[in-house]
């Protein structure tokens, strides 16, 4: 069986249990929470500050899902419109704890170029050690577009409408959160003023 | 992306060591089936409320339109009672059946609606083979 029968199927049968749920089935979305928990706890965990939230804004993401489940008109798999409501509900969690940010000059990143990135994150030279705390200072929007796109590999079309931007709009963010990044990395090993 | 590229790994190390708990699902399942029995107890009132509304428009869109007509059967039907030899008589024959159908309405109201799920096995899924 090919991989995009496979989705076609795993769809089909999301929609199925959907119907079901919404029929007045509450007990059939357990089925949806045992496939994609886990799943979504791994994308929340990776972007809330604190790893304990995790948990609770996981809990949070699916009992919201369950209440507006008639919202969901099915022209995006279930797995999008889900990490859509994880997205949210995590940003929406870190931002009330009114964490301090690390501000950036625009001109500086503006001096950066992306070969000067590509080849820091190639380098083998020890910098890349810092790489965990740069993506901890980053703001949450921009670790969730980084986690969204280079961890769970979506499509950069996909994590703009998840994110709430355009395409362009999400290309030109995660440029620029990359280059925080060098400059984050290079601050934290002492290689920049 | 390629798997050994510096970022993915560098976001894969952040909470890579945690799992959600074993029971998540149950909490959150038996925390939805509470949602759910409080979502059916508000529509249940809200329908009560509809009911009631509906009926007191319709009963006093009956008196404004016929209300003279009413008026005037209860005038006779009174008259009646006042002149047959057993008042009590006449009352207890008007009285009783709508005593009766008010109570049959309760039943029906009670059964179909207050206890929907009176005698039905309550379903947990998977959880029965715990």
């Amino acid at each position: 069986m090919t991989a995009v029968r496979l989705i076609w199927c795993m769809e089909k049968f999301d929609a199925n249990i959907i119907r079901r749920v919404l029929d007045g089935d509450s007990e059939s979305y357990r089925y949806l929470m045992d496939r994609y928990s886990q799943q979504v706890f791994a994308l929340v965990v990776r972007i809330v500050d604190e790893p304990e939230d995790a948990e609770e804004v996981t809990q949070d993401v699916f009992l919201k899902a369950f209440r507006y489940l008639e919202r969901f008109d099915g022209r995006s798999a279930f797995s999008t419109w889900l990490y859509r409501i994880a997205y949210n509900e995590a940003v929406s969690r870190t931002r009330s704890r009114h964490r301090l940010e690390s501000t950036f000059d625009e001109t500086q990143l503006r001096n950066i170029s992306d070969a000067q990135v590509d080849s820091m994150l190639e380098s083998d030279d020890g910098r890349l050690a810092a790489l965990p705390d740069a993506i901890d200072r980053l703001t949450v929007e921009e670790r969730a577009l980084v986690t969204l796109y280079y961890y769970e590999e979506i499509p950069l079309r996909e994590v703009a409408s998840m994110v709430g931007l355009t395409e362009s709009a999400a290309k030109v963010r995660l440029m620029r959160t990359r280059k925080k990044l060098y400059v984050l990395i290079n601050k934290l090993t002492g290689d920049y003023e | 992306m390629n798997n050994n590229s510096p970022l993915r790994k560098a976001i894969a190390s952040r909470g890579a060591a945690r799992r959600l708990p074993a029971d998540f699902t149950l909490n959150v399942m038996s925390e939805i089936r509470e949602g759910e029995r409080v979502r059916r107890r508000c529509a249940l009132v809200w329908s009560i409320v509809g009911y009631v509304i509906a009926a007191v428009v319709a009963a006093a869109t009956l008196v404004y339109y016929c209300g003279d007509m009413f008026a005037k059967v209860a005038m006779e039907t009174a008259d009646g009672f006042s002149e047959s030899s057993a008042p009590w008589l006449g009352v207890m024959t008007t009285l009783l059946p709508c005593v009766v159908l008010l109570l049959l309405l309760e039943r029906f109201l009670r059964r179909r609606l207050l206890l929907p799920d009176k005698g039905k096995p309550v379903s947990h899924g998977d959880d029965d083979r715990l």
